[in-house]
């Protein structure tokens, strides 16, 4: 099964003055179980697809196959529930959306509505607070006295709850620290490697590289390129055409081959690129 | 929702747009009261006329302006409804009861039917070409005189034009919120009258916190930016008079003039 | 000769409700004209600081305190007088964007201080020119993304012609390419302008050029020095919950592959120059 997007246009408040298009003429295959990264400017339509994952936006004309569902213009608000089940969306600042009285509460919002019976609820929301390092005495407390970094947990925990087959994030870890994005990422990135498909909004490159198999290229709510991440940053040249950045290593690696110090291939990561310097230097020494 | 028309600019740049929304206000309450001098069939065409050239001169769709007229159009009718069955006087057409359709009957209800319509007409041209921020300025100087009576119109004006420079930004903040309670499995269509009260909740409190932070770091910011409660404050945003407004107030003093002659005394 | 601007002694803070001081006994100066990070993790007391300094918030009770803004102490009496020495970019663009257009919002502050009409128009134009957004004078907020507010708001504020610009997590909620711009902006105008920079942050990459970093843990001031001494002491930014910026990371992973980077190799230029020199020997 994967995620396929057939000829998918949307377009904002068709009929009134202010009609304009958020995506044009979208195609792609997802294969499922893959991290896949979304990246494009502010504005290249990459929120508006991803609204596209959960029917919360119906495409104007087009297909989406996805979870066992088809979506089309046509299709009703009718027995969306379980497709919203199967996919879950983590909006950018997620901490706008708590409301219960308590941080368990709000954590079993999801579960409860998708019908999972109040034990299980429970048992999941507990198990994922955990997970995003809430503390179990403050479960019982409201979640606005919390600080802006752990009500974006609480949040998270609260998509997580009900373990959706396909996981979309929308930045999830703008204006965190250092310490705490790392965190949020590699609870992403474990959640892929147990067999989810996650789908990640980013504008940070590394991130991109660190987590990432495939990656989708938005621009003027178009589809440029569809690749694999090793492939979109073997290409500077490309990259710098359309105002994308490389990450942090690889853009280091081309200042070094610029003063003439080579490497054999472009590294993606700080890992790698010390890994081919060292390299470089012993083969040298030997 | 983005359907509704009444309230809402639309930006363009007719000579309607370049007219002082002073101007346009008084022209718009002064028009409410013109219509009472129409009493016969030709001071009603004047009128009618002359909305729609004010129409025309928006140049906007005119679609635009039968979708300001449509959720109205209902009512209107009735009232037109209940002019045709219930006025009495002139040759009697039809019979029943308390009802009947008199000579009179049918003319005015007809000229309730045109009086609405061209109200409503006339009060879209004013909000589709002047923006909210424009009107209430233009209300503020209106309001003016009230400043004797200690009503503090400035403080007032800041707050109506903090109020709509968010109206955009609660509104998105809405339907985000919206979105994300729908992708949680929130349904906000189904179910009795209690089980749709109760859906609202994790919209509201949302809405609510948010809207503070909102309150609460703009009042941070406006302290931080030197603004005192209270102390004398310039004015960056002026309302000029224009040659536009003369052209606007000619036009009226025309159809008063026009009213006035064919009129029946 | 420096002068030195800001002056803080034996500062602490405590929210209403809450039993822990949000900021204890903070001591520092700034020299004026220089650029000064203040890194700590989410919930370390950096914005509480920032607040302090223009007296948003007022310290505890203490003798002792003091806090001096190019030469005024900040108490009741001279606040709005320092108030027009610093200002403040906030983090969120929106929620600090009062006017209903660009040109409306950069006079704010002018009409605050009853500036007249007619300077207030030649102050809005070359403020917003400074920043590069003469071109959206009649833009609507909505319009703007999200580093174009953060233009408006430093225009806004170099209107008033303050000697201090604290940036308190104004980059936090942009997109790469608007954090950038907003830096090169700051960085432009405190050499034009010759103001002082005080930029509270996340953004580690950004503080490796400053003048002076401040790192806040826990509501205490743990350091204060060169970011070539801050970085180099690992332990106590580990401690303090932040990150290495990416040359001292590669450098440690330098370090565990088998090669020692001398100490003074602290900046990616000279990590180029030093690799590339070497590369040439061999």
């Amino acid at each position: 099964m994967s995620i396929e997007f057939k000829n998918v246009n949307y377009i904002y408040n068709q009929g009134t003055p202010f009609e304009y298009q958020g995506l044009k003429d979208i195609s792609f295959n997802l294969t499922d179980g893959n991290f896949i990264a979304i990246i494009g400017h502010t504005g290249s339509g990459k929120s508006t697809l991803l609204q596209h994952f959960d029917a919360l936006l119906k495409p104007t004309s087009g297909e989406i196959k996805l979870a066992g569902f088809d979506i089309t213009s046509k299709t009703t608000n009718k027995n969306l529930k379980s497709l919203r089940k199967k996919v879950g969306i983590v909006f950018q600042f997620p901490e706008n959306q708590l409301f219960a009285e308590t941080i368990l509460k709000d954590a079993m919002f999801g579960p409860l509505n998708f019908g999972m019976d109040a034990d299980l609820a429970e048992k999941n929301a507990k198990k994922w607070l955990k997970r995003l390092g809430i503390k179990e005495e403050l479960y019982e407390q409201s979640p606005f006295d919390l600080s802006g970094g752990q009500m974006r947990r609480v949040a998270i925990a609260g998509v997580l709850a009900y373990e959706p087959e396909i996981l979309c994030l929308d930045e999830p870890a703008a204006g965190l620290d250092p310490v705490g994005r790392k965190e949020i990422m590699s609870i992403f990135k474990e959640y892929q490697k147990n067999g989810h498909t996650v789908i990640l909004i980013t504008h940070e490159m590394d991130d991109v590289a660190q987590y990432a198999d495939d990656v989708l290229v938005l621009q003027q709510a178009k589809l440029i390129k569809h690749t694999t991440v090793a492939d979109l940053f073997e290409n500077p040249e490309w990259l710098a055409e359309h105002y994308l950045n490389q990450p942090h290593a690889a853009r280091f690696a081309q200042t070094l081959k610029q003063n003439g110090f080579k490497l054999k291939q472009t590294p993606l990561t700080i890992e790698q690129l010390a890994k081919s310097i060292s390299k470089k230097m012993r083969e040298y020494n030997e | 929702m983005s359907k509704i028309i009444i309230g809402r600019y639309i930006p363009g740049n007719s000579i309607i747009y370049k007219m002082d929304p002073r101007g346009k206000i008084i022209a718009a309450f002064f028009f409410i009261a013109l219509i009472f001098l129409a009493n016969n069939w030709i001071t009603y065409s004047l009128i009618t006329l002359f909305t729609f050239a004010a129409v025309f001169a928006t140049k906007l769709k005119i679609k635009t302006f039968w979708q300001g007229v449509r959720p109205l159009i209902w009512l209107i009718l009735f009232t037109s409804v209940l002019q045709l069955f219930f006025t009495t006087g002139g040759k009697v057409y039809w019979h029943w009861g308390i009802l009947n359709i008199s000579h009179y009957g049918i003319e005015n209800s007809i000229y309730i039917f045109i009086r609405f319509v061209m109200i409503i007409l006339m009060s879209t041209v004013l909000t589709l070409t002047t923006t909210p921020l424009e009107i209430s300025e233009g209300m503020e100087w209106i309001l003016t005189p009230l400043k004797y009576l200690k009503v503090p119109i400035g403080q007032i004006a800041l707050v109506m034009s903090i109020a709509l420079r968010f109206v955009p930004t609660l509104m998105d903040e809405t339907v985000k919120i919206m979105n994300a309670q729908r992708a949680r499995g929130a349904d906000f269509n189904d179910g009795g009258l209690v089980k749709r009260a109760k859906a609202i909740i994790p919209i509201l409190v949302p809405l609510f916190i948010n809207s503070l932070t909102i309150a609460i770091d703009l009042a941070v910011a406006m302290e931080s930016r030197g603004y005192r409660e209270g102390e004398k404050r310039s004015r960056y945003r002026v309302l000029k008079w224009s040659q536009y407004d003369w052209i606007n107030f000619a036009f009226f003093a025309l159809l008063t003039v026009l009213l006035l002659i064919f009129r029946n005394h | 000769m420096t002068k030195q601007i800001i002056e803080v002694e034996n500062l602490s803070y405590k929210y209403k409700d809450a039993t822990d001081l949000a900021l204890k006994n903070i001591s520092f100066k700034v020299q004026e004209n220089q650029w000064l990070s203040i890194i700590g993790h989410n919930g370390s007391g950096k914005s509480t600081l920032s607040r302090l300094l223009n007296g948003l918030l007022v310290p505890e009770e203490n003798p002792d305190t003091k806090i001096v803004i190019d030469g005024l102490e900040l108490n009741s009496e001279n606040l709005w007088k320092i108030r027009d020495k610093i200002g403040i970019v906030f983090q969120n663009p929106d929620n600090q964007f009062v006017g209903t257009n660009v040109q409306d919002d950069v006079a704010f502050g002018l009409e605050n201080r009853n500036v007249p009409r007619s300077e207030m128009i030649k102050r809005v134009d070359a403020a917003l020119s400074a920043v590069g957004m003469q071109s959206y004078k009649n833009a609507e907020p909505q319009m703007l993304s999200g580093g174009q507010k953060q233009r408006v708001a430093i225009a806004g504020i170099i209107a008033i012609e303050p000697k201090i610009i604290i940036l308190d997590e104004s980059t936090s909620m942009l997109d790469p390419e608007g954090r950038n711009s907003i830096l090169k902006l700051i960085r432009k105008l405190q050499q034009q302008k010759g103001m002082t920079v005080i930029s509270i942050t996340h953004n580690i990459e950004e503080t490796l050029h400053s003048d002076d970093i401040l790192v806040l843990d826990s509501g205490k001031k743990v350091a204060q020095g060169k970011p070539e001494k801050i970085f180099s002491n690992m332990e106590m930014i580990k401690k303090a919950g932040l990150g290495l910026p990416f040359i001292y990371e590669l450098k440690q992973e330098l370090s565990k592959n088998g090669v020692e980077i001398p100490s003074d190799v602290s900046t990616e230029e000279k990590m180029v120059e030093y690799l590339c020199q070497l590369n040439s020997k061999m």
